[in-house]
Formats: structure tokens, C-alpha cells, sequence
């Protein structure tokens, strides 16, 4: 990928452009971080701001309107509804688990079948999380099955 | 939707070869091997293979159930297969409520066919469980 950095003139506004023919998934991650500063994300915890690496995140979990992010360690709150978790986060390590859950991938302990061709993935922290069938297909898709 | 349909077409096949295969079992242990079905007897075991595929429709959702739930949906289905064969199976003169040695073998082909089904659906998820956990492995190496 090229990179060009141009010398504006003193009226302009500092600008990044992004020139490509379509959005993959890398220039999207690079926008997002762009958007978000790093790869940490803002959380809430007793009306405090937290920052959180990505990383750290085993689940979100939407809860009465509410949006949780679970760590091994702590629960933070987050304005972000799942569907724009969805845009935001790396696509590649995030995927929605069912219409309430968006997991991170890495943080899979194991799997195992549940009624009615469902899943039930067991996390890092002990935590289980039924996937539903229609979101099966993604999560064999970013295993490479 | 289209994903349910496909998901039923591959219920209806497993059904229908369920039946075909404890039937012809069953049939071959009661009445020998030289027992002869008619046309009327082979559209019954399609009906009821189609209508118990359908009924499965609404546990293809994407709600999320607890395993309590799960097991009272799995029973709820399993009354549902026998109220439909049972009644095709009555209507269509293959056994009769009062006679025992007839009702029997019956039930005994819906409930073999019933767990021959979910035994081979349980068989298969396991087998994607296994791979998707080995995979799961790579990817913390």
C-alpha cells in the first residue's frame, strides 16, 4: 500500500484521505483504529471512563438496552449498541454469537453441540454462551472450516 | 428462511430413511420378509416424514433457550411426531388402539426413528464440535 503525506496549505484542515477501489477488511481495521485512537476502546464502570484493549474483552453481552463487555476480571458498560460493536470491531477475532452476544474468538475455551444444531462455546473465564444456528456458518467460516 | 428450508429438506430425507429402515426391520421380525406395502402405505410413511420435518420449523429459531427449555421443546416435539403418526397410522388401518401386539411395534418404529434422527443430527455436531475445537487449538498455537 502506498502511503503519501501532503503539506497543506495554512487555511486547510489537517484531512486523511483514503484512496482505494473498495473497503477490505484491513483498511476498514486501520479506519476503525483511526476513528477509535488505538486499539483500545472507551467503557464505562461507576460512571468512570475506562480504556480497554480489544484484546481483554472475552464478550459483549446486551442486556435490557444496555451493552456489557466482559473481561476475565471485570464487567464495563459501553453506549455502543451490538451492531455498531460489529462495524467497529476486528472482524476477524469478533463475530456475533447469537442476537445478544458478539464473542471474542480467541477467548473460546471449547465447543460443544446443543439441541437443535446450536453450539455452546465455554469461555476463558468459565462463562458458556449458546451460539445459534444462523451463526454457525460465520463462526466455521472464520475457523477456516 | 432459505437456510431453514435446506435444514428441512435434510430433515425429511433423514425421517423418511429412518422409518424406511426400522419399518422394514420391524416388518421383516413380525410378518417375514416377503411383507408387501402398497402405494397408500408409502404415501403415509411421506406424510408423516413431511409433516414431521415441518413441525420442526419453529424450533429453528434463533432465540436463545436455556437447557431446561431445550429439553421441554425436545419432548414437546417428540408428542408432536406421535399425535401425527399415530394419527396417519390409525387412519391408514396399520394398527388399532385396542390391540396391543399391533400398537406396539408401532410406537416402537416412531420412537427408533425418532432417536435414529437426533442420534445422527447429535453424531454430526459433534463431529463440527471436534473440528471447530481443533481448530480453536491452531489458533492459540
Amino acid at each position: 500500500m502506498k502511503i503519501t503525506i501532503l503539506d497543506p496549505s495554512v487555511v486547510e484542515e489537517d484531512e486523511i484521505i483514503v484512496k482505494c477501489r473498495f473497503l477490505d477488511e484491513d483498511i476498514t481495521l486501520l479506519l476503525n483504529q483511526l476513528k477509535n485512537g488505538s486499539s483500545k476502546m472507551n467503557f464505562y464502570r461507576d460512571n468512570k471512563i475506562v480504556l480497554v484493549d480489544k484484546k481483554e474483552i472475552l464478550f459483549f453481552e446486551s442486556v435490557d438496552d444496555k451493552v456489557f463487555a466482559y473481561t476475565l476480571e471485570d464487567v464495563f458498560e459501553t453506549k455502543l449498541k451490538l451492531y455498531e460493536l460489529e462495524q467497529i470491531l476486528p472482524a476477524k477475532n469478533f463475530f456475533r454469537a447469537n442476537k445478544a452476544v458478539i464473542v471474542n474468538l480467541n477467548k473460546i475455551k471449547s465447543l460443544s453441540p446443543a439441541f437443535g444444531g446450536r453450539f455452546e462455546a465455554v469461555l476463558k473465564n468459565g462463562y458458556k454462551v449458546i451460539i445459534s444456528r444462523s451463526y454457525v456458518p460465520k463462526l466455521k467460516e472464520l475457523l477456516g472450516l | 428462511m432459505k437456510e431453514k428450508i435446506k435444514f428441512i429438506i435434510s430433515l425429511f430425507t433423514r425421517i423418511l430413511s429412518g422409518i424406511i429402515i426400522i419399518d422394514t426391520i420391524i416388518l421383516c421380525l413380525r410378518t417375514g420378509k416377503n411383507t408387501q406395502l402398497s402405494l397408500i402405505d408409502i404415501f403415509g410413511i411421506i406424510l408423516i416424514a413431511f409433516l414431521c420435518s415441518v413441525l420442526y420449523l419453529p424450533f429453528l429459531t434463533d432465540k436463545v433457550f436455556s437447557k431446561r427449555k431445550m429439553i421441554i421443546m425436545n419432548v414437546l416435539y417428540y408428542i408432536g411426531i406421535n399425535i401425527i403418526s399415530l394419527s396417519i397410522g390409525f387412519w391408514l388401518k396399520w394398527f388399532y388402539f385396542t390391540k396391543l401386539s399391533s400398537f406396539l411395534p408401532f410406537e416402537l418404529v416412531i420412537t427408533g426413528t425418532y432417536v435414529l434422527v437426533m442420534f445422527i443430527f447429535y453424531k454430526i455436531d459433534i463431529d463440527t464440535a471436534d473440528k471447530m475445537n481443533q481448530k480453536l487449538k491452531e489458533f492459540e498455537i
